[in-house]
């Protein structure tokens, strides 16, 4: 599929701050190592204007910088992206298979804890590492309830496993949590969902996240979605970049200097590019 | 060193003594209301009133709380983060001050602000209400532990100095308007005959004034007879071996300020060393008398305000590195001086939740 993202991140103050300093992470992978979508377009604007800078961080995502030193009282950041997408049900390969290790151990919004080893128990001793990745996604999707407003950006899988309700966020850190407890190698996915929780025209408050479950070689980073009762990433999905949790990936972060209180607001718009796109329909593999 | 790390380590250490300050102020409230306790009505408004005004903005106050009690004003002091004094939001502004420099510290220091933070985090208001006295002497003691660290291993550089500027301003304001208030209540009344129960009155609030500068064993070795109105005065605005007094803060203010530029006597190099070398030669060319004659009020409003104009000084000389160039058209839109409120600390931006 064709699809074009639109994503508007605007931070508001009532007096004026200064030194803004931002990092972002929104523009979507492009067949590198770390997926096989294309993305075709990608286009960051800035409001105020400022110089912009980029590089690659250490899990091959690329992050763009940019510094507001004079004082200002919004920042609007607008990332337009065009991305050709893959079906999703084949693996990406590890070419580097030290960097597994990141991938399996306890990390910021990560812990093993009670809970989470309660939930991992039944899944343990399995042989076949999919089958196991796909079961314990039914059994996150099937036994969580998805409500927004109980958790907040900053909410540990610790917090989730307490609450028993949560997002797209905290659902992809409990799998990460019970895969990596099990020893499977699980990672955090930034990105965006066509037609997911959006409203009919495409709008959307907020961008998606998932996580990829590496199922052994041969079959590599499998991307598993246990927001959504479909499981599987399809060609609905496009990828950002990936991390060990929220944290490595988080699509704006920055600071400010100044007194003011913040206002943050975001709008999410992915839509086709593809003539047929408006009776598309998901079906069932 | 950067303009930024110098305003960070300035903003830092003000906000450190501006807690303990707040803290000194509501512990010996509470000892003085034990003194009273049988000697007059201690639930009376007016005995918490003035914490408020010494520390800032009555109005801000009335906007969260309808009273003037123990509880409604150790909550804005100590806990309301509206109020941008209040002890929670110094030492929050000290830590962010503190992160952002964090490489410039010791950890030794970072760790001392953040366990102070933690601590404060940690504490209910009820806590603080059954047990006041232990609470306040923990802050004090934390803030005396923070800058007794800095005192023993931060390296004699530019940043030492600006740590000082930031604490000794900060005292002298804070003892400016300490004195200001206490003063305005318990003014001599000319022409009322001396009543023996009401002067003893007097004479414990005043040294419940010395003791909220620990000054009143220091007072005791120079004036041994009498508390008595003049003298306090003396010793707090003009004694120059205090190191409380106004005096004092002053003159360490201004010898950090000289290391700095390189100024010496009758010789400045920049606004901030003449409008604090004014000031200097001021205090100590005045008398008690003077201040009288003077009005204490206006004396000590225009050491509040001295101190303001200095403050605005070091900012614009120092730590305010715009240019023109980038400073925006639209003046609205430009930074302006904040004075004492400082709050120019480093914030992160909030995130959104992937949903």
């Amino acid at each position: 599929m064709i699809l074009k993202v639109e994503h508007t991140t605007l931070f508001e103050y009532v007096s004026p701050i200064y030194e803004t300093a931002t990092e972002v992470r929104l523009e979507p992978a492009s067949n590198g190592i770390n997926t096989l979508q294309r993305c075709v377009n990608f286009n960051l604007l800035l409001n105020p204007e400022a110089t912009i800078f980029e590089y690659t961080d250490f899990y091959g995502n690329k992050v763009h910088h940019f510094n507001i030193l004079q004082s200002h009282k919004r920042v609007e950041i607008t990332a337009t992206s065009v991305v050709e997408t893959v079906p999703g049900s084949e693996g990406i390969e590890e070419q580097n298979e030290i960097y597994l290790m990141d991938f399996c151990c306890e990390s910021r919004y990560v812990h093993f804890d009670t809970a989470i080893r309660n939930v991992a128990e039944p899944f343990r001793g399995m042989k076949n590492l999919y089958q196991q990745a796909l079961d314990i996604c039914r059994h996150i999707n099937a036994t969580f309830r998805y409500e927004p407003g109980v958790t907040d950006v900053h909410s540990t899988s610790a917090v989730v496993m307490a609450l028993g309700r949560g997002v797209c966020q905290d659902f992809a850190h409990i799998m990460i949590a019970v895969c990596r407890n099990l020893g499977i190698p699980a990672r955090y996915v930034s990105g965006y969902l066509y037609g997911g929780t959006s409203t009919p025209d495409g709008r959307d408050e907020a961008s998606h996240a998932w996580c990829e479950i590496y199922c052994g070689p041969g079959k590599g980073w499998i991307g598993f979605d246990p927001t959504h009762s479909t499981l599987l990433v399809d060609e609905r999905y496009i990828k950002i970049g990936s991390g060990r949790d929220y944290d490595d990936v988080p699509p704006v972060r920055g600071t400010y200097k100044g007194t003011s209180s913040e206002k943050l607001s975001v709008a999410v718009r992915v839509s086709s590019l593809e003539p047929t796109a408006a009776v598309f329909q998901f079906s069932p593999v | 060193m950067l303009s930024r790390v110098a305003e960070s380590l300035f903003w830092m250490s003000r906000y450190v003594e501006r807690a303990e300050n707040t803290a000194r102020f509501l512990e010996v409230n509470f000892n003085l209301l034990l003194d009273l306790n049988d000697i007059a009505i201690v639930d009376h408004p007016n005995y918490w009133n003035p914490l408020i005004r010494v520390s800032g903005d009555p109005d801000n106050f009335v906007e969260h709380y309808t009273e003037y009690n123990a509880h409604t004003v150790t909550d804005y002091l100590v806990f309301n983060r509206q109020n941008s004094n209040s002890i929670n939001s110094s030492i929050g502004m000290a830590r962010e001050n503190a992160r952002s420099i964090i490489d410039s510290i010791s950890s030794e220091m970072w760790e001392q602000i953040n366990n102070l933070y933690h601590f404060l985090q940690s504490m209910t208001p009820q806590q603080v209400h059954n047990d006041p006295f232990t609470f306040y002497k923990e802050i004090k003691n934390a803030s005396h532990l923070f800058q007794g660290i800095t005192d023993n291993i931060f390296s004699r550089t530019e940043g030492w100095d600006f740590i000082q500027i930031g604490k000794y301003l900060e005292r002298a304001d804070n003892a400016a308007r300490l004195i200001d208030v206490k003063y305005h209540m318990l003014m001599p009344k000319n022409g009322i005959e001396h009543d023996p129960v009401l002067d003893s009155f007097d004479t414990i609030q005043w040294m419940a004034v010395l003791k909220s500068c620990s000054a009143l064993e220091a007072f005791r070795k120079v004036f041994l007879s009498k508390i008595d109105p003049e003298n306090i005065l003396g010793f707090l605005v003009l004694d120059r071996t205090f190191p409380r007094s106004i005096a004092f803060s002053v003159c360490a203010a201004q010898e950090a300020l000289w290391r700095i530029s390189g100024s010496s006597r009758h010789r400045y190099a920049n606004n901030a060393d003449r409008l604090i070398g004014k000031m200097e030669a001021e205090l100590s060319y005045t008398t008690v008398d003077d201040m009288y004659r003077k009005g204490l009020h206006d004396f000590l409003v225009d050491i509040e305000h001295g101190l303001i104009r200095i403050g605005e000084q070091i900012h614009l000389l120092y730590f305010a590195y715009h240019t023109p160039k980038i400073e925006p058209h639209d003046i609205s839109e430009a930074l302006p001086f904040t004075g004492i409120a400082g709050g120019r600390a480093n914030w992160s931006q909030s995130q959104q939740q992937q949903q």
